[in-house]
């Protein structure tokens, strides 16, 4: 990943208000945000342009989280795309297992501090070999 | 013979019995003596004869029978004695000879004396049978199936409720089988074979089956039949195993498919019991196979299941205004150069995100009432037109806000309802609330009520966006929100309509709902309002 040219983030929510917040937080840091509210536009989105970074949220209308990380993990060209899941569900999910199942960055659980999700786009840890 | 002897015999002798025969054979005699002395007088010598021989053998049969009724006669005298007193029947004798009445006695009196004596651990024998039979009406119409098997499961014994549940007619049918078999059977009918035979060997594996029961919530439907087949497997092998009491639950075989063949919407709800099974004492302290009991918890279950459904997404929705506030103080409070505008944009959603949580934490409680079946209606008496007019100036503001047209058409005969006045309030606010969220500005709201047949209905109409026929049966369930970006301010919580309904219903009423996308919706509200109000 170039780290000279900002990256370009994708952030799928179906909140208005919650990305406003979000756009707000990791555009001020030099990241390229655009923002979706469902998951089939948000993959609509990625077979159009590059990204190297996805943002989304669990429960959406059309295409939820989940099944979006599963279409963008069985996509040859986008298997290795750093994702991140935000979601409110908590302690139900097993979180551990869809990290390592799904090779993702990190799970954030609703109430996060947005700042804390900047830090993990902009010095993410290299992700070992969990495929 | 000693005075006594003479004495007993002479009492025994004077009982009852000897008294009825000795008294039979006396009248005898004096009629005899009485033909004697008035008949004609008869010549001395022979003639007389058979009168003497008449007298003799009236007195010798009369000592026969006398001698004849002696057993009779004591055994009389024993329970003349003793009468009926259980107290005094410890003191009864045996009798003293030969012969199969003496014998037959003396044995009824051990058996009697025998038994109380090792009875003691029982209640004085006051009505030991009213006890026991009792005991076993109660063990035929007890709700919960009961059986006794020996220790290789094989039924001894078993109620009629365990017939029904294990899906036999009769109790008959039970004997002899094997309980842990059939309870297998009844739980995933495939596994059943193999599992039983294996019991010690697999117990360890059982125990590792049982820990990782977490399960993956990702993996949907399929993986929660087969998570439910291994507790069921589970369950079976805890009951095979050794120990002296175990208790498991256990999920049934979802039900046969319908006649038709066709499945349903939802798959039918499986069964869940619960066993418990304890070791039976024997009366030397050993083993004598367990006694099982198994109750039908499916209601129990679902309620359970649909209470933790309910909290699940209580929090998940109170996380959502949460992570808003969240995420908007962190950036007032770290964020260096935001604007003023940004400020005070940030604030006011702040602001607006707290009462969205507030109303959602008020809700909630009255939804978890509702869940509980707990919700209560209080008692008034009620202007409907009040109520409405109340209602109206309250959205007053919105209305103004988003220049809609209300028009009102209360009909002048409305009847004076008994209710809950806060809460008929409440819901027509979220009627009145809903028509003018979702209904675009310079549009129309129509608030009507009338009475009809009994019933108030009050309709509230707009020309709004709709509802498609998709949402439409889903809007009063909880929680449930249309998803459309064209939603102007604040999005709700999707609870008004749940809360409306569950009002309605407590009123003896319902609220329906009518609608076509691009036209608008038309709710009803309708209450019964007889002529006299009755208690709610």
């Amino acid at each position: 990943m170039e780290s000279s040219s900002p990256s370009r983030v994708l952030i799928a929510d179906d909140e208005p208000v919650f990305r406003r917040v979000i756009l707000f937080t990791l555009e001020r840091r030099g990241l390229v945000v655009e923002a979706v509210n469902n998951g089939a536009a948000a993959l609509a989105r990625l077979r159009e342009s590059a990204f190297d970074f996805v943002v989304t949220d669990l429960q959406m209308p059309m295409m939820n989280g989940l099944e979006l990380i599963r279409q963008i993990r069985s996509t040859p060209a986008l298997a290795t795309l750093p994702l991140i899941l935000c979601t409110g569900k908590g302690l139900e999910l097993d979180t551990e297992r869809l990290c390592q199942q799904f090779a993702l960055t990190a799970v954030l659980h609703k109430p996060f501090s947005p700042q804390h999700l900047a830090r993990l786009i902009l010095n993410p840890h290299p992700i070992a070999e969990r495929v | 013979m000693s005075a006594k002897r003479i004495f007993g015999s002479v009492a025994s002798a004077c009982s009852g019995l000897s008294l009825r025969v000795g008294a039979v054979f006396l009248g005898l005699t004096l009629l005899l003596a009485l033909f004697a002395a008035i008949a004609p007088r008869l010549e001395a010598g022979p003639s007389r004869i058979p009168w003497l021989l008449a007298v003799a053998a009236a007195t010798v049969s009369g000592f026969a029978c006398l001698r004849v009724g002696r057993v009779p006669a004591k055994i009389e005298g024993e329970l003349l004695r003793t009468g009926g007193d259980p107290q005094a029947w410890r003191t009864v004798r045996p009798l003293v000879g030969g012969g199969h009445v003496v014998e037959a006695w003396n044995v009824l009196i051990e058996q009697a004396h025998g038994r109380r004596e090792t009875d003691t651990e029982h209640l004085p024998a006051a009505t030991p049978d009213n006890q026991v039979a009792l005991m076993a009406r109660a063990m035929r119409s007890v709700a919960a199936g009961i059986a006794v098997t020996g220790d290789d499961f094989r039924i001894t014994a078993a109620n009629p409720p365990l017939a029904a549940l294990l899906g036999r007619d009769d109790t008959a049918d039970l004997k002899d089988q094997n309980l842990l078999e059939l309870l297998a059977m009844a739980a995933s009918p495939q596994t059943a074979g193999g599992d039983i035979a294996s019991t010690d060997a697999a117990a360890t594996d059982a125990a590792a089956t049982d820990a990782s029961a977490a399960g993956s919530p990702a993996d949907g439907g399929s993986g929660a039949d087969d998570e439910e087949d291994e507790a069921a497997v589970a369950a079976i092998r805890r009951l095979a195993g050794g120990a002296n009491a175990v208790t498991v639950r256990l999920t049934c075989a979802a039900p046969p498919a319908g006649p038709d063949g066709a499945s349903s919407l939802l798959p039918p709800p499986r069964n869940v019991w619960r066993i418990s099974r304890t070791r039976l004492d024997g009366r030397d302290g050993d083993s004598q196979g367990f006694a099982w009991l198994i109750q039908d918890i499916t209601q129990q279950t679902l309620a359970t299941a649909a209470r933790d459904q309910f909290l699940q997404t209580a929090a998940h929705e109170l996380r959502t205004p949460l992570s808003n506030l969240r995420a908007y103080a962190e950036a007032l409070s770290i964020e260096e150069g935001v604007s003023v505008e940004e400020q005070k944009e940030f604030c006011n959603i702040i602001n607006d995100e707290t009462t969205r949580l507030s109303r959602l934490v008020d809700h909630l409680l009255t939804v978890g009432q509702m869940e509980a079946g707990s919700m209560v209606v209080h008692q008034h008496i009620i202007e409907p037109a009040r109520v409405i007019d109340e209602a109206v100036e309250y959205l007053r503001p919105q209305i103004a806000a988003s220049q809609l047209t209300l028009h009102t058409d209360i009909s002048p005969k409305l009847r004076l309802l008994r209710g809950d006045k806060d809460k008929i309030q409440a819901t027509l606010i979220n009627l009145i609330g809903n028509a003018v969220k979702y209904t675009p500005e310079g549009g129309h709201v129509w608030v009507r009520a009338a009475i009809h047949d009994d019933t108030l209905e009050i309709a509230v109409e707009d020309d709004g966006i709709g509802i498609s026929p998709e949402d439409l049966p889903r809007v009063f369930e909880k929680f449930f929100r249309v998803d459309h970006d064209s939603v102007q301010g604040q999005r709700g919580n999707g609870l008004g309509l749940a809360f409306a309904r569950e009002v309605a219903r407590l009123h003896q009423g319902d609220i329906t709902a009518e609608s076509r996308v691009g036209e608008g919706s038309v709710f009803t509200l309708r209450l019964p309002a007889p002529d006299e109000p009755t208690t709610v």
